[in-house]
């Protein structure tokens, strides 16, 4: 390369004396021993396994990486035990012990060594490694309840328990008191659920001064705020956000991840932006999102763009007074602006020069170029439209053979199905399916929300309000998961149903695939929207009210 | 279409189907935009200034024209034609009355005729038939979202700096693990569906 070597101008945050780097280290282990403590105590010694697995994978990872890349060591500096206990602490207690082995080498080597170690990552390697680790739905959503003593060797045998986020996922508050949910007595991963451990160990960091409070404040306090004001229906608004505020990663992942100095921005007010930013995106994937808890990805979204909320956060010189930086940055971006202004167009003629002379000479070539783009224009659309005229009737012969398949799937007792011109705003289009002019039933397209998108299907409903079959036509479910809720054995649960069903509960249940549940209940959904839609169709059908019809008109 | 809708469209194109981290769309734009911010923000605003109007002039002829008519085969070639009609107004206006401007994006509006980004936008909104405002709407904040990814990669490269990997992944691997790390950041908003 024969470039000058650009130095980056990011200075590692934590440049201190050497020493210092493992003293903030060693604070942080010490904030992080009441939660860990705590967490044995709820979950058993499987906990400090899988600790211990984690910090050896991480140590282990950074030693040899150093190693081979030839560089000075850095295990000294605790950074990778902190990683490794971090990664640890966001898995559920059930997670087999190769998952924070992946997890550490993915986010020491590539998160954190190949950007040039401590402070120089621009992710949070933790929580990268357990992002990564959400490939293994399965494995990453087994949780087992608290206080049952699981044994060091249980994994995937142990009874899994609905977290208070699935609950609050549902619209409902999760049936715990305030003690249980400080003290961390429910399902979760094992290092996020002790709120209260893990307050103490977030003040102890504040007071060291290890972290400034202004991120995880802001991001609590964005979080508590988003939540008073919308509370789910039908819930007290305080409940619901001390419930929300308690549940899942958003403690763990205020005080420990969004706060790392290395991965959040410099400048205070960035720093309120980073910690609001954080707050509306896990409102906003609690709320809408697909997975339960989005307290991971908002953070890691954030960390991307904390260069943008270090330029806006518009550092200040000493001296200077508070606006003075802004003032003078809004200077620059204005006078840059306003040489952009709008021209008026001169039409300036030169002496003695015909109208339009001056683009004669321009005309030619002009014109030749538009005659080649309007020949090449012309033969392609004529391609086209004989590539249209050739294949038009196969096309329309094979989307006439899937409708055939599709009602045979959905309606096996018609044999013809027509469009209807009734029209529903839950339903994408209604068809009726006839057995030689005979009308057998209705079949309906809805879409619902699945977990990786829409879920497109039809459901065929008879004149009797019982489901005859259901078919799905678009997914964007994933394959070896998600899709095992749309293959025939779940799908031919429905075939007989009628009224409202439900996925838990006490009646009319449908059982769900273990592993797909969000998917499942998105089939239900759309099977009960069609129920409801052929439903209302039915008592506004015309042909039956011209049944009844008395007046005298022919 | 109620603004619930509307919203949800909006942060469909701004985070769960980003054009550049999920879609994969509009990334050769460009190239020096993923190596200086200034150049990200200019490429930035050349995207989103010729997806809305490729969008909006897509879908008046995808509206107007193709359906009633029936000539849907022509769908290709005509929006194609449509991108390279919006490049050419948006050169010639902007040399015309923003003579500024047009000096700073001179060397970037080239990169827009036929780009990915651009007519992805035109086709996704003409597949999922959305309406006037939607489609407005969907083509707006994917370009804010492309500028913001592209300024983020811009502004991370010259901050960090991409050359303590070893050797062998310095250049092109490097590059991509890194838009790997911050495509992984958005899998979280997968299936983000408001209402």
């Amino acid at each position: 390369m024969n470039q000058t070597v650009r130095v980056p101008r990011r200075v590692d945050p934590m440049l201190r004396l050497g020493g210092s780097t493992r003293g903030m280290m060693a604070d942080v282990l010490v904030a992080l021993t009441p939660n860990l403590l705590m967490s044995v105590f709820l979950f058993g010694f499987r906990v400090l396994v899988l600790t211990a697995v984690s910090v050896a994978a991480c140590v282990g990872a950074e030693f040899l990486c150093r190693r081979f890349m030839g560089k000075e060591q850095t295990v000294g500096d605790l950074s990778a035990c902190v990683t490794g206990v971090l990664l640890a602490m966001c898995l559920p207690s059930t997670a087999p012990c190769w998952a924070p082995v992946i997890g550490g080498v993915f986010a020491i080597v590539v998160v954190k060594q190949f950007y040039g170690g401590l402070g120089r990552n621009f992710m949070n390697p933790a929580l990268t490694g357990r992002m990564l680790l959400c490939a293994f739905p399965m494995m990453m959503t087994n949780w087992a309840p608290a206080l049952q003593g699981l044994s060091i060797q249980e994994t995937a045998d142990a009874v899994s328990t609905a977290t208070p986020l699935s609950y609050l996922q549902l619209g409902l508050l999760p049936p715990l008191d305030h003690g249980q949910m400080l003290l961390g007595q429910h399902g979760g991963s094992f290092g996020e659920v002790s709120v209260f451990m893990i307050l103490l160990g977030g003040g102890y960091l504040m007071m060291r001064r290890v972290i400034s409070p202004r991120i995880p404040l802001s991001f609590v306090g964005t979080v508590a705020l988003l939540t008073f004001l919308f509370p789910a229906a039908e819930v007290s608004r305080v409940d619901w956000m001390t419930a929300q505020l308690c549940s899942g990663g958003l403690m763990l992942g205020a005080f420990f991840m969004a706060a790392d100095c290395a991965t959040s921005p410099v400048t205070p007010r960035g720093q309120s932006m980073f910690g609001a930013g954080c707050g509306i995106l896990t409102v906003l994937l609690r709320y809408f999102g697909s997975y339960p808890d989005g307290v991971g990805w908002a953070i890691l979204t954030m960390n991307c763009m904390v260069w943008l909320l270090d330029k806006g956060g518009l550092p200040r010189r000493f001296g200077t007074r508070r606006m003075d930086g802004l003032r003078l940055s809004l200077e620059r971006t204005l006078g840059s602006l306003s040489e952009i202004k709008l021209v008026r167009p001169s039409r300036r003629r030169e002496e003695g020069e015909l109208p339009g002379e001056s683009i004669v000479g321009q005309l030619g070539p002009w014109v030749k170029s538009a005659l080649a783009l309007g020949g090449t224009v012309l033969v392609m659309g004529m391609l086209s439209f004989a590539v249209h005229r050739f294949t038009d009737l196969p096309i329309a012969q094979q989307a006439d053979r899937e409708q055939q398949a599709l009602l045979a799937q959905v309606m096996p007792q018609a044999t013809l199905g027509a469009e209807t011109p009734y029209r529903d705003p839950r339903a994408v289009s209604i068809g009726a399916g006839y057995r030689e002019t005979e009308l057998m039933g209705y079949y309906v397209e809805v879409q619902t929300s699945g977990f990786g998108g829409m879920i497109t299907m039809v459901v065929g409903v008879d004149l009797n309000g019982e489901v005859t079959g259901v078919a799905v036509l678009d997914h964007k479910e994933t394959a070896s998961t998600g899709a095992r809720a749309l293959e025939g054995a779940f799908l031919d649960q429905f075939t007989g149903r009628s009224g409202t069903l439900r996925i838990t509960g006490n009646g009319n249940t449908i059982q769900a695939v273990s592993g797909a549940t969000m998917t499942s209940r998105a089939i239900t959904a759309g099977v009960n929207r069609a129920l409801a839609v052929v439903a209302d169709l039915e008592m506004s059908d015309p042909e039956k009210d011209d049944l009844n019809y008395t007046d005298g008109e022919a | 279409m109620t603004s619930v809708h509307l919203a949800g469209v909006a942060v469909v194109a701004l985070l769960s189907e980003n054009f550049i981290l999920v879609n994969c769309l509009g990334i050769g734009t460009h190239t020096r935009a993923f190596e200086d911010a200034a150049q990200a923000r200019r490429t930035g605003l050349a995207l989103t200034m010729g997806m809305v109007l490729t969008t909006l002039l897509c879908w008046l002829a995808d509206n107007l024209v193709l359906i009633p008519l029936g000539w849907t085969w022509l769908r290709t070639l005509l929006f194609t034609l449509l991108s390279l009609l919006s490049l050419c107004l948006i050169q010639h206006g902007l040399r015309l009355f923003i003579p500024e401007l047009y000096r700073r994006l001179k060397d970037i509006l080239p990169g827009i005729a036929a780009n990915c980004a651009v007519l992805g936008a035109a086709f996704l909104v003409s597949q999922r038939s959305y309406t006037l405002g939607a489609a407005l709407l969907y083509a707006l904040f994917g370009g804010v979202g492309a500028t913001v990814v592209l300024m983020s990669y811009a502004g991370l490269r010259e901050d960090v700096g991409f050359d303590s990997c070893p050797r062998a992944f310095r250049g092109a691997p490097i590059s991509l693990i890194t838009a790997g790390l911050m495509a992984l950041a958005l899998v979280g908003f997968y299936g983000l569906q408001i209402a």
